[in-house]
């Protein structure tokens, strides 16, 4: 029996889906309704569907309509609360926050640009300076010889151990007893060369100070000594 | 205060974006799992999400020909698509509004939705008392034949959408689940009725 009432209610769920797809000729159509009609049970069974199907559209309009009135009046935060995505920082910000983060970073750009420009400008006040790669002492009859020196400073080569030598020789050159402007000049400037070449800039403006004591004519040095100060 | 409601507001959101992503996600699986992962499938349902929320406030949302679940689905639909390009350096995405590839080719006839119910209408309940026990109805009648039930009559969803949604083989499967699905309701439509 309830073997019989399930194929009889499949079937007609099979008329009634085609019944409301427009799919039955109209000779079907009153054909289904005459046995809808004719039947109690089956009246019923159809007219719960039909509540189903329009209660089910309608349950979805409410809902649908509620949430898109929802979603209208969320904030962005809630949206993004809602869908799990994280809220992008910046967005918080309030105006005057976001001012002071663009002048920040105007900032840092104008004194990297600044940085980037001065460095441009004393690598070629250095590298106009033109040194001997090799020079007479007046007291000593050796010359002194600056190749490697020289090659060490152009390549960034043992720039450490350069310094060391170059520091010693220029100790030896500033002593009393030692009045040789001439060496005192080359040993210095290959010195500020390394200095500026290892990026010890500081180091540089005494022995810049003592070449324009010697000096004052020494354009290159105080043209280098304004740039690094 | 203002927090407490934004509060309110952002898990009642939450809740209704959970519901649609428990179906989206295994359909965006069953067909997209081959190129995305998924965690990029869940990636795009969040994107989504975000999606629907500025339509809905530039008013795109306020004449929709389809529920709000089928109109995400296509979107993430959209999403995919955009992103398997991405990945494939392609830069041309065929971006499309429509949800027709997702709903029955079969219209429903609402004219003989009406004309089958007046048939047999004894005018016992009013529309909203009936919408009302509909909606209790589906509270209670389990969340696979509500998914069901709303994915047929509501979204108009394809039975082979329905059983990707659903993680089933088949639409068949579909087929047998709505019947038992539709034969919970009505009885419990009819005990809650009387």
């Amino acid at each position: 029996m309830k073997e019989q009432d399930n194929e009889k209610f499949k079937r007609i769920d099979t008329l009634i889906d085609r019944f409301i797809h427009n799919e039955m000729t109209a000779e079907e159509e009153a054909q289904f309704m005459a046995e809808v009609k004719a039947d109690a049970e089956l009246s019923e069974y159809v007219r719960t569907t039909m509540q189903l199907i329009k209660g089910v559209q309608k349950v979805a309009q409410e809902d649908d309509k509620n949430m898109v009135q929802m979603l209208k009046e969320a904030s962005p935060q809630d949206a993004y609360s809602a869908s799990g995505k994280k809220y992008p920082a910046y967005r918080t910000m309030r105006f005057w926050q976001s001012c002071a983060a663009i002048a920040v970073a105007a900032c840092l750009c104008v004194f990297v640009i600044n940085q980037h420009i001065t460095n441009l400008r004393i690598n070629e006040t250095i590298n106009n300076v033109d040194l001997p790669t090799s020079m007479y002492e007046r007291s000593v009859e050796e010359p002194k010889d600056f190749t490697s020196i020289a090659e060490n400073i152009s390549e960034g080569k043992f720039l450490t151990s350069t310094i060391v030598q170059l520091e010693a020789m220029y100790q030896e050159c500033i002593t009393p007893e030692h009045t040789d402007t001439q060496t005192q000049a080359v040993v210095g400037w290959y010195l500020i060369k390394a200095y500026i070449r290892n990026g010890q800039k500081e180091e540089c403006i005494p022995i810049l100070e003592q070449l324009i004591k010697n000096n004052e004519r020494d354009a290159d040095a105080k043209a280098l000594l304004k740039q690094l100060k | 205060m203002t927090i407490n409601s934004t509060n309110e507001t952002a898990r009642t959101l939450a809740k209704r974006f959970d519901e649609i992503e428990r179906k989206t996600i295994p359909f965006l699986r069953h067909r997209y799992g081959q190129q995305l992962r998924d965690e990029e499938l869940e990636d795009v349902f969040r994107d989504s999400c975000i999606v629907v929320y500025k339509n809905a406030k530039a008013g795109k949302l306020d004449k929709m020909t389809s529920t709000l679940s089928t109109y995400q689905t296509q979107i993430c639909i959209n999403l995919c698509n955009k992103m398997i390009n991405r990945k494939k350096g392609l830069n041309v995405v065929p971006l499309t509004e429509s949800a027709d590839d997702l709903r029955e080719e079969r219209a429903l006839s609402m004219d003989k939705v009406s004309q089958l119910s007046d048939a047999v209408s004894e005018n016992e309940c009013d529309d909203s008392e009936a919408v009302f026990l509909v909606r209790e109805v589906l509270k209670k009648i389990g969340e696979k034949c509500k998914h069901i039930l709303m994915g047929m009559y509501a979204d108009h969803f394809k039975q082979e959408v329905i059983a990707a949604q659903l993680g089933y083989t088949s639409a068949d499967a579909v087929k047998a689940t709505a019947y038992r699905c539709k034969k919970r309701f009505k009885e419990m439509f009819t005990s809650s009725h009387h």
